[in-house]
């Protein structure tokens, strides 16, 4: 057999008829056929300070869409997949807002995130910019819904609600031996001062026993608490009010205990520092200390089966920030299912007629008032007991009775 | 008593911050290099301390040879290749360069440790002798030993061994010890690499009492800088004088003023000693 040659201009040709061919009738079809992908944009802060947290959190979300994917898609879009694009927000405001802009250049169809307040604020404002609805996972300032967006709405309890929920634990599990003297210790930043400010008016309001004789703060880069404890123990408080981060909240209770500074309790007022899984682990030193915050409802079984989930598949436990990300994707999914498309004003319609019951985060139905706010979100005042976090208050919810006072540093072995 | 507590806290801290500060002061005052990334180079000591302690069973305190050994070759091998290229480069190209190393290493931690927090639970870590009612921290007392040994070590290092003369050489006038036949740029490495080997020893050190994770970074650069400064540049004695009286003024000021005015006190005592004694507490008149 002899070969022909092929000139130049045949093969172009043949090789542009069968694209051509395929073009119109082979390809479309298959991309017809197949379920359309939807974008959901994250941002968190996966660097700097609060990382730790912020990957909680993004497990959280990851988790979700594997569900809502697994069990059909959004079926009133052909079974519409999800798909998650997540930025980081570095812990900083302006790349928040960067990533937030860049998400949104993408396509996609809602953002959520994104911890830190100061970032929240940032992300909402581009939002609203570019009319992109936007459900806050996570983040407590009460500014945040209080600026008018049109298209924001958040899970998370507001501070204020977060902080009632607190002194009436608090109020709750010391009845037997009201707190009379109280040091509060906290360190010098946003989130931390907005709690306390928030605290020292509503203790009174709600005509909490104890007064306030010291209030002690420290710098965010400190790398000594020693004589802010030293300081707290020379007052002889009944019990310390504390908002830290992660690595004050170690150093503070490993001064407590090296300095012998004994207290009938540490009450963590919305500190992230006392929630978190590495502070979980130091074992007696963290023991027994109180927090008051969000947390996944422990009594509920649809939550414990993501929490073990969770738990065997990212080797970390399922705490606050792995809720209230996972329930923002179910939030979404829920409204996307209603609206059926992807639509931005359709989409911000469904949200604010939300009313989702099946969900892991504490509290009720989730469903949103005219700011955006959860109507449903609720807290608890969680005490560290065997390294676990337990809620033992609002009894409701309670997974362990309360150990108050709590044993002293010499009892503790 | 309060105030003797804190003064008590203040020297420990102040011991401790001396260590920090001391391998800044060697690089800052041979090579003129703003090392941004001193604190980074901690943390990597404090994390080799973490995992020899939690694998091995090797308490930090011995394991800081091994991070002595690791960091003084990782710091040669930065000099060598990093920044000897930029030598003849003006010095702010040595910020951006130790900048981005900084940034380098902390995300290569991330990468590779996360984002947790890690504490060494030696036997030791939460000891305390109390002494009339006062606490004293037995891991800062090590630490502060640490700062002593060194300081001391680098000191007859630098005066009494030929290296330690060509080092003092090539930071003196780096042409003329050039012309004398030194090597200049070897020097430097052996310099750089010195520093990173005392930084890893800071980082062992504290591992014991700072919980390790790969953001402290920044915040043992930025102490280490107002130290070096404020005890001049390169000398290791104004180092634990500068660390001792940061520490001091911080912890008491902790309790006479506010917690939180800690680091504008001690960036205040920085403007201070720069606007009246620019050479540092103990840095010679001309070496600013």
């Amino acid at each position: 057999m002899k070969w022909q040659k092929v000139s130049r201009r045949t093969f172009l040709k043949s090789v542009g008829a069968v694209t051509a061919g395929a073009a119109m009738g082979g390809f479309p079809a298959i991309i017809r056929g197949a379920p359309k992908e939807i974008l959901i944009g994250a941002v968190h802060p996966l660097t700097g300070l609060v990382a730790e947290a912020g990957q909680m959190s993004v497990w959280g979300l990851e988790l979700a869409v594997d569900h809502v994917n697994k069990a059909g898609g959004i079926k009133s879009m052909g079974g519409a997949r999800l798909r998650l694009l997540v930025e980081d927000s570095e812990s900083k405001n302006e790349v928040g807002a960067m990533a937030a802009e860049k998400l949104i250049r993408r396509q996609i169809a809602c953002l959520t995130g994104a911890f830190q307040s100061g970032v929240t604020m940032a992300v909402s404002k581009v939002a609203d910019r570019y009319q992109m609805p936007y459900v806050i996972d996570i983040s407590v300032a009460d500014a945040i819904t209080k600026q008018g967006f049109q298209y924001t709405f958040r899970i998370f309890p507001n501070l204020s609600k977060l902080i009632g929920t607190g002194i009436k634990g608090i109020m709750g599990v010391t009845a037997d031996r009201p707190i009379k003297r109280a040091v509060v210790i906290h360190i010098s930043e946003f989130t931390a001062k907005a709690s306390f400010n928030i605290f020292y008016p509503m203790s009174e309001k709600m005509g909490a026993p104890w007064e306030i004789v010291k209030k002690i703060t420290y710098p965010e880069l400190a790398v000594s608490v020693a004589s802010e404890v030293s300081h707290a123990k020379a007052l002889k408080p009944d019990a310390l009010f504390v908002n830290c981060r992660m690595r004050d909240a170690i150093m503070l209770v490993q001064e407590m205990y090296k300095q012998r500074f004994d207290v009938d309790g540490v009450f963590g007022i919305v500190a992230s520092g006392l929630a978190d899984p590495s502070y979980h682990k130091q074992g007696k030193l963290s023991d027994y200390s109180f927090n008051v915050t969000p947390w996944h409802d422990e009594v509920n079984p649809f939550a414990r089966e993501v929490g073990r989930e969770y738990e065997a598949r990212f080797k970390k436990p399922f705490n606050m920030n792995g809720s209230h990300s996972y329930d923002a994707i179910l939030v979404i999914a829920d409204a996307l299912e209603r609206a059926g498309t992807t639509d931005k004003d359709a989409l911000r319609d469904a949200l604010r007629a939300t009313k989702l019951v099946k969900k892991t985060s504490i509290g009720g139905p989730i469903e949103f008032d005219e700011k955006g706010d959860n109507i449903g979100a609720g807290a608890g005042l969680m005490q560290l007991q065997g390294g676990k976090s337990r809620i033992v208050y609002p009894s409701e919810f309670a997974t362990a009775r309360v150990v108050y006072p709590v044993p002293k540093w010499s009892e503790r072995g | 008593m309060l105030y003797l507590q804190a003064l008590v806290n203040g020297i420990l801290m102040g011991g401790v911050y001396a260590t920090m500060a001391l391998g800044l002061s060697l690089i800052f005052g041979v090579l003129r290099i703003i090392n941004l990334a001193h604190g980074n180079l901690m943390v990597i000591g404090m994390y080799l301390s973490y995992w020899l302690f939690s694998l091995f069973g090797i308490d930090p305190y011995l394991s800081l040879f091994g991070t002595v050994c690791l960091l003084f070759f990782l710091g040669f091998l930065i000099q060598r290749y990093v920044l000897n290229p930029i030598i003849d480069a003006p010095e702010e190209m040595s910020v951006l360069i130790t900048l981005g190393l900084g940034i380098i290493i902390q995300n290569v931690l991330l990468m590779a440790f996360g984002p947790d927090y890690y504490t060494v639970d030696t036997s030791y870590k939460l000891s305390s002798i109390m002494f009339m009612g006062v606490s004293i921290d037995v891991a800062k007392i090590l630490t502060f030993g640490a700062s002593i040994v060194i300081a001391a070590v680098f000191l007859s290092f630098l005066q009494w061994t030929e290296l330690g003369r060509a080092i003092r050489a090539a930071s003196n006038n780096r042409g003329a010890a050039t012309l004398m036949g030194i090597n200049v740029k070897k020097i430097y490495c052996i310099a750089f690499a010195i520093g990173a080997a005392t930084a890893g020893v800071a980082g062992s050190c504290v591992s014991t009492f700072i919980p390790t994770s790969q953001g402290a970074g920044i915040l043992f650069t930025m102490t280490s800088f107002v130290i070096v400064i404020i005890g001049g540049v390169g000398n290791y004695v104004g180092a634990l004088a500068g660390g001792l009286l940061i520490g001091i003024v911080e912890e008491l000021g902790a309790v006479l003023i506010s917690g939180s005015m800690k680091q504008v006190l001690s960036f205040g005592l920085l403007i201070v000693i720069l606007l009246f004694r620019p050479q540092g507490l103990l840095g010679r008149e001309g070496e600013e």
